[in-house]
């Protein structure tokens, strides 16, 4: 790595209108996160794709050109709705990098993207994937099924405008605050952040369980000269006690590590002997 | 389920999936698009609406988390919703075909993202000279690669393996049926504890039975206990946070 390079002050990034230009670029290349995704370095390549003008404008050498396209050659791995603050955060480090910091050497501008990318796909995932979108299906997927075209437009509009801010919103702050972004949004406050969709999401999917599950059982039996439903008195004790069952067994079953494909798998054909046997109906 | 048809709802299918690679995250693959899409395809638009709708339920939790490979939600929506028009005979028929669909598309992704980690040393070798448009092309290969590992199985499970799975339904007895759904019934449960053990924290662990027993015992929709727990969420995150030092004007009123 020369250290000596022949980046000029003018090609950093000074001027507002010059900075929003970079964080909608930024933002809109963002889109290609995923492109070509691999099982080695997951989305090494749509970051680096995000970075690329980026490095071009601040490394002008061919050699420091190399240096910083292997920089971001590195694993990478985020909820892709997340990546705006980190894409944000380091095009801001290789701006200062560029401008004489050298104290932010490669391992730097990694460790602070790694610092990022892991607690950022946790509030991602969790608030995203375990709470807004199943909330979402639940609702759409109701209307869907009573053949109202509704349902899939709403589910798609809705994501889209969540999305759209999040990238736009996230992109911004993270170019804006930079190396600051750690004190504006600290490790604690993002762990917060995911515990309270957590809660919010485990309250939801109990929601979900005894709402959207119809699991019952069509079992009778005489006692004297009645003949009681087993299922009327399943009621009594527990509403919904059947799903609630049923969602805990796949719950611990997937918890024990066994593929979520074979417990789909396996579901199916339990729901097909219990249903055949008139056990569960 | 004619030719065209076929090859028009692969296009379909993996230019969803292709659009996680390239156009952001917009969940075009969850089978509450997918449904009706196919079904406006093979000319069923209803019956494409309640069968999306129906295995959204069942692949509620699924998602990809850290690189994990959940049920291909994508390939199994399309070959369901196909068969279920092109049979004729309802919602619940669609699992048969969607539940080993999905299994089996499991493996299209995991050959597509397999094969792009060889592509990722070329674009080590690229980078190395600074050749930005090499490393470009390789992404592309790599896309051209997620591509047709969707779009060449749908089309070949539609076009030889529908006709035969729709003589199999047709000869389907009531008991059978009967049986169909009620595995459709219970399906919806592998959603909810995938999600459940995404969301897995152990000290948090009991909210889930609290969302449970207000919607159990209540007329409470799914809408009304995520409002409640948001609001008491941010009512304990506000009052926990340790705020900065009063802002001025209220200092000043002291």
């Amino acid at each position: 790595m020369t250290e000596n390079s022949s980046n000029t002050a003018t090609a950093v990034l000074e001027r507002p209108d010059e900075q929003n230009r970079e964080i909608r670029r930024l933002t809109i290349r963002g889109l290609l996160l995923q492109g070509g995704f691999n099982y080695e370095r997951f989305q090494n390549l749509g970051f680096w794709w995000m970075m690329r003008p980026t490095l071009d404008r601040l490394y002008p050498d061919p050699v420091d050109r190399a240096a910083a396209y292997q920089r971001h050659m590195v694993y990478f791995n985020t909820n892709p709705w997340v990546v705006g603050p980190i894409a944000g955060v380091t095009a801001s480090m290789e701006e200062q990098r560029a401008k004489g910091a050298t104290d932010l050497n490669d391992e730097a501008i990694n460790s602070v993207k790694v610092g990022l990318m892991a607690p950022l796909a946790g509030i991602g995932d969790s608030l995203i994937f375990g709470t807004i979108r199943p909330i979402l299906a639940a609702v759409c997927a109701g209307l869907a099924i009573d053949g109202n075209i509704a349902g899939p437009i709403i589910f798609f509009l809705a994501l889209l405008a969540i999305q759209v801010l999040m990238r736009v919103g996230g992109t911004a702050t993270g170019y804006r605050t930079g190396m600051q972004f750690f004190e504006k949004l600290s490790p604690a406050q993002i762990d917060q952040i995911k515990r309270g969709a957590t809660i919010v999401g485990l309250a939801v999917t109990g929601a979900l369980v005894a709402t959207m599950l119809k699991v019952t059982t069509p079992w009778t039996y005489t006692s004297g000269e009645q003949t009681i439903a087993l299922q009327d008195q399943l009621d009594l004790v527990l509403p919904a006690l059947l799903p609630l069952i049923a969602t805990l067994i796949v719950y611990s079953l997937i918890r024990r590590r066994v593929s979520p494909v074979w417990v789909l798998l396996g579901t199916l054909v339990v729901g097909l002997v219990l249903g055949y046997f008139g056990i569960l109906g | 389920m004619t030719l065209w048809q076929a090859f028009l709802i692969a296009l379909v299918v993996a230019l969803a999936y292709l659009a996680r690679r390239i156009l952001g995250d917009p969940q075009l693959e969850r089978p509450i698009i997918l449904g009706p899409a196919v079904g406006l395809i093979a000319g069923d638009l209803e019956t494409g609406l309640i069968v999306g709708g129906t295995l959204e339920l069942i692949f509620i939790g699924a998602a990809t988390f850290g690189g994990t490979a959940p049920p291909n939600v994508a390939i199994g929506a399309a070959v369901g919703t196909a068969l279920a028009i092109s049979a004729g005979q309802g919602a619940e028929t669609a699992l048969v075909a969607a539940v080993p669909a999905a299994v089996l598309g499991t493996f299209c992704e995991l050959f597509a993202k397999t094969v792009c980690s060889f592509l990722v040393h070329r674009a080590d070798a690229a980078a190395a000279q600074a050749r930005g448009r090499t490393i470009l092309g390789i992404i592309w290969i790599g896309n051209a690669i997620h591509f047709l590992a969707y779009f060449v199985p749908t089309f070949l499970v539609l076009q030889f393996g529908a006709n035969a799975l729709e003589g199999v339904l047709n000869a389907l007895s009531d008991d059978v049926q009967n049986a169909l759904n009620t595995s459709a019934a219970l399906l919806p449960a592998v959603g909810f504890g995938i999600l459940l053990s995404v969301l897995y924290n152990k000290a948090l662990f009991p909210v889930f039975f609290a969302g449970f027993a207000v919607a159990a015992f209540t007329d409470f929709t799914v809408i009304g206990v995520a409002i409640i727990a948001t609001a008491l969420v941010v009512t304990i995150l506000r009052n926990r946070t340790p705020q900065t030092p009063s802002s001025p004007q209220s200092s000043a009123l002291i």
